[in-house]
């Protein structure tokens, strides 16, 4: 599209525009951090873009932070730009208040600390397993090895699937997260409900202590949550906690491939793997967020009108340099506090405990077993950017071990 | 680095660390503070990061946004001195900060 056909808002000066495509930052293939920063160093706190059917786009940690924690002001019914795509059926993240509150509610205890800790052992025996498999072989790709495999078992987990389905379910969740195109989605869809509604069916009538039991036994408004509610929810939760796990775990390994001294600190006192999994959080945030504008308002100067679309592309908020002084650093004694990685308010991502568990799992376990590690000898490391950027193969070599 | 106190309803002691930056549940959630459940985990929905602040700090703590009230405004256990502990963000002139934990956490539905 080009910026042409797209009509700029009166009252924006030419000064705030850009032609920035928040999904593609860098086509020009400069480097990704490098196309966020030269975005950063060119805006005010607030711009327009005539990408992607023209839009807001936040670029401070301030802004972004409070955008993100007002929903009286912003909608989540719009997730994506442009609008035509952006509208979002998914219970409860395109959800806003009142529903959005007892739709949370339904899975807030599953995504509990003290829920997820209950399976923290089974986590670990399964990552420990999988390690365990690649340490003799000195070499993996650890997005197809590990990180496509660890997430998807863990959701077995909390929905208290049957293990022995998760393998089955491998081509549903490709198709349903990386479609070759709409129809092959559309069936991915379709094949994850028909697995799904035997379960979901039953635990209606005997829920026990699970994800699914949480929503399908659930009432919202004083009514039972309905089928097409649960296959909902269930299906959000899969899209929204799968790719976004693994892409936080590849982005993490690959900095711990090429930070041999972080590696060694890390190794020798893993009491500080929590702090480098926030940090890993916050500088590596892989979320652009959309919101639509609700009412009128007036911010950083400029008039937004309701039923125009915002960004808060979480790296903004990691590169603010007023908050996180050389953002670039991975610096595992930083204050993280206050980053975007998981949102703020009410839709504040319920499984942020859980994504971050998983990752501390994978690096304790990992660097008990394969201290040592590189990025495969000419392979070319390419982050895949999008409404939840990723990294789609990460080669790793090591001294074969064990 | 500071650290923030915790009275457990058993009347144990706890004094946990916590960055400037984290919240006062984040801090309690990585050390495992008994009483302390944060089913949302931030999110500022559940009401079962409860805590009732104590000693000289409390004026010192961040304001009650309308949203806590409100969220608060739900509770059984709710008393004037009552605060979500995942609104309050930790600064270094917090340092030595102090909470009760409440008997019980009641999530709200």
């Amino acid at each position: 599209m080009s910026a042409a056909t797209i009509a700029i808002p009166s009252s924006v000066p030419a000064d705030r525009v850009v032609d920035f495509d928040v999904y593609n930052p860098d086509p020009q293939e400069t480097g990704y951090d490098e196309a966020w920063l030269a975005l950063r160093d060119r805006s005010q706190p607030l711009m327009w873009t005539t990408a992607n059917g023209g839009h807001w786009i936040a670029t401070t940690g301030a802004l972004i932070r409070s955008i993100l924690a007002d929903f009286e002001h912003f909608s989540s019914k719009v997730l994506m730009v442009p609008k035509e795509f952006g509208i979002s059926k998914l219970i409860p993240v395109g959800s806003d208040p009142p529903e959005h509150l007892q739709y949370r509610a339904l899975v807030n205890k599953a995504f509990s600390p003290g829920g997820v800790r209950r399976a923290a052992d089974a986590i670990r025996s399964y990552a420990a397993e999988l390690i365990e498999a690649l340490a003799p072989r000195g070499q993996c790709d650890f997005m197809d090895d590990f990180a496509r495999k660890l997430p998807i078992v863990v959701f077995f987990k909390l929905a208290d699937l049957p293990f022995e389905d998760h393998e089955k379910l491998d081509g549903f969740l490709e198709d349903l997260l990386h479609p070759d195109d709409l129809a092959a989605q559309e069936a991915a869809f379709k094949g994850f409900e028909d697995y799904l509604v035997p379960f979901i069916e039953a635990r209606r009538e005997n829920p026990g202590d699970d994800l699914i039991s949480a929503i399908a036994a659930g009432t919202v408004a004083k009514r039972p949550v309905t089928h097409e509610e649960a296959i909902n929810m269930c299906t959000s939760f899969v899209i929204g906690g799968l790719d976004t796990t693994l892409a936080l775990m590849t982005f993490s390994m690959r900095h711990l491939a090429v930070d041999p001294d972080l590696r060694r600190l890390l190794a020798e006192s893993p009491a500080r793997i929590p702090d480098a999994v926030e940090e890993f959080c916050r500088r590596f945030p892989i979320g652009v967020n959309t919101r639509e504008i609700r009412v009128d308002h007036e911010l950083d100067g400029m008039a937004l009108k309701a039923g125009e679309l915002i960004t808060t592309p979480q790296i903004l908020h990691a590169f603010d340099e007023s908050e996180y002084p050389d953002p670039l650093t991975v610096d595992i004694d930083r204050n993280t506090g206050g980053n975007s990685a998981f949102g703020h308010g009410i839709h504040r991502c319920p499984g942020s405990f859980l994504a971050k568990m998983e990752v501390q799992i994978l690096i304790e376990e990992w660097l008990k077993r394969i201290p040592d590690f590189v990025i495969a000898p000419g392979a070319r490391i390419v982050i895949s950017p999008g409404i939840s950027s990723t990294i789609r193969s990460l080669p790793l070599r090591w001294t074969p071990q064990g | 680095m500071g650290t923030v106190h915790f009275t457990t309803p058993q009347g144990q002691q706890v004094a946990v660390p916590v960055k400037p930056g984290n919240t006062i549940m984040e801090a309690a959630i990585a050390h495992e503070v008994p009483g302390i459940e944060a089913q949302c985990y931030g999110a500022g929905i559940c009401g079962t990061c409860h805590v009732y602040a104590e000693g000289p700090l409390q004026a010192d703590l961040p304001p009650v946004s309308q949203w806590e009230r409100d969220m608060l405004g739900n509770l059984e256990l709710a008393r004037g001195e009552s605060r979500l502990a995942c609104q309050i963000r930790f600064e270094d002139a917090l340092d030595g900060v102090a909470f009760r934990v409440p008997e019980r956490q009641d999530a709200m539905s």
